[in-house]
Parts: structure tokens; sequence; C-alpha cells
């Protein structure tokens, strides 16, 4: 058996809720490789999160600076 | 919920280690880009259901700061802190990814190999964060 299915299928097990992400996730990790360019788009994305998190956070409790 | 991503993350971790040890007919380079991506996956489920839980766990305080005491609210930078802190963990393991991919591109086969384990220790220490901090 695939190695990335036996891995998603045995996390996937105890929680039936989550299997059709687990597939999905198993799906796109089978139709190409993993980029360096993938994964610092995923970098970019926390570090944009974090901005707009914490800008709203702040907004809502009256928190300047 | 909580226990069942306990178990989602237990189950990937462990499937990583399945991915580390089984014997493949494939070449290291793709065998060690599964295991990186492995670990990147998991990354992403991990710090988007930590980040869903933090976030709402801050704005339920910036509300209250909002109501007792606007303008200042050490809770919610207590707060911003450990969120910034399980993001941190989650840049760490995506940089040893890259890092892995790099070498794998380079043809160093040790030192994927190195990258590749120190993003799944780090995916560990995500682990232990979300249960130290309550998120599991």
């Amino acid at each position: 058996m695939d190695p990335i299915l036996m891995a998603i299928l045995g996390a996937a097990a105890p929680v039936a809720g989550q299997l059709i992400s687990l597939i999905n996730l198993f799906i796109s990790a089978k139709q190409k490789d993993l980029t360096v360019e993938e994964v610092q788009q995923e970098i970019d994305k926390i570090v944009k999160r974090r901005i707009d998190q914490d800008a709203e956070e702040n907004a809502i409790a009256g928190v300047t600076g | 919920m909580h226990r069942s991503t306990l178990a989602v993350v237990f189950g990937v971790i462990i499937g990583i280690a399945v991915l580390l040890t089984v014997a493949s007919c494939a070449t290291w380079q793709t065998d060690t880009k599964k295991a990186l991506r492995g670990a990147y996956e998991t990354t992403k489920v991990a710090d988007g259901f930590a980040n869903t839980i933090m976030h709402a766990r801050c704005m339920e305080i910036a509300k209250t700061c909002a109501v007792q005491s606007p303008g200042k609210c050490p809770k919610l930078t207590e707060c911003q802190k450990t969120k910034h802190a399980i993001e941190g963990y989650a840049t760490g393991v995506y940089r040893m990814v890259i890092t892995g991919l790099l070498a794998v591109e380079l043809g160093e086969k040790k030192s994927a190999a190195e990258y590749m384990q120190k993003a799944v220790q780090m995916l560990s220490e995500i682990n232990k964060a979300l249960k130290e901090t309550g998120v599991l």
C-alpha cells in the first residue's frame, strides 16, 4: 500500500469526521510534488494572518499600538 | 472535538514514523519528499486548528476588555503571545521542510534526512504546545 495512504488511514481510523478532509489531503499530496514555493506561501499566510488578527483583536479591545 | 483532533495529530505523527521506516522501491528522494509533505500537511491541520481556537479565545478577551477597561488589555497581549508562539512552531516546521526540500534537490541525502527528522521532532513540539496551552 502507498505509504502516504497508510499514514492518512492510520490518522483517520479513530476520527471518521475528519476522513473526507484527510482524503483530500491525500489527493493533493499525490497530485504533485511539494515545492519550496508552496511551503513558503504557508509561512507568508501565517505572517499576514497574524498582522490581520492582531489588528482586529486590538481594535475590538480599543488598544492602540 | 479536542480528543479527535489529538487523535489526528498523533495518528499523522505515527503515520510519518511509518513513512520513515517503510521499505519502498522508490528512491530516497521520493521517500524524503513524501515524509516532508506529511510534515507539511500535518502542520497545516494543526496550525489551522490551533489558530481557530486561539483567535476565538483572544477575541473573547478583547470583547471583555472593551467593556471593562477599554484601551488597556494585558490579558490580550498575553493571549496573542501564546498564539504567536504556536505559529512560531508551525513556521519552524515549514522552514525545516523547505531546507529539506532544497537538500533533496542538491542530492544531500544525509542533510535531507536530518532536516526531515527535525521537522518531525518539531511536530511533537507543536503537539506539546497545544496541550500546554489547553488548545487540545
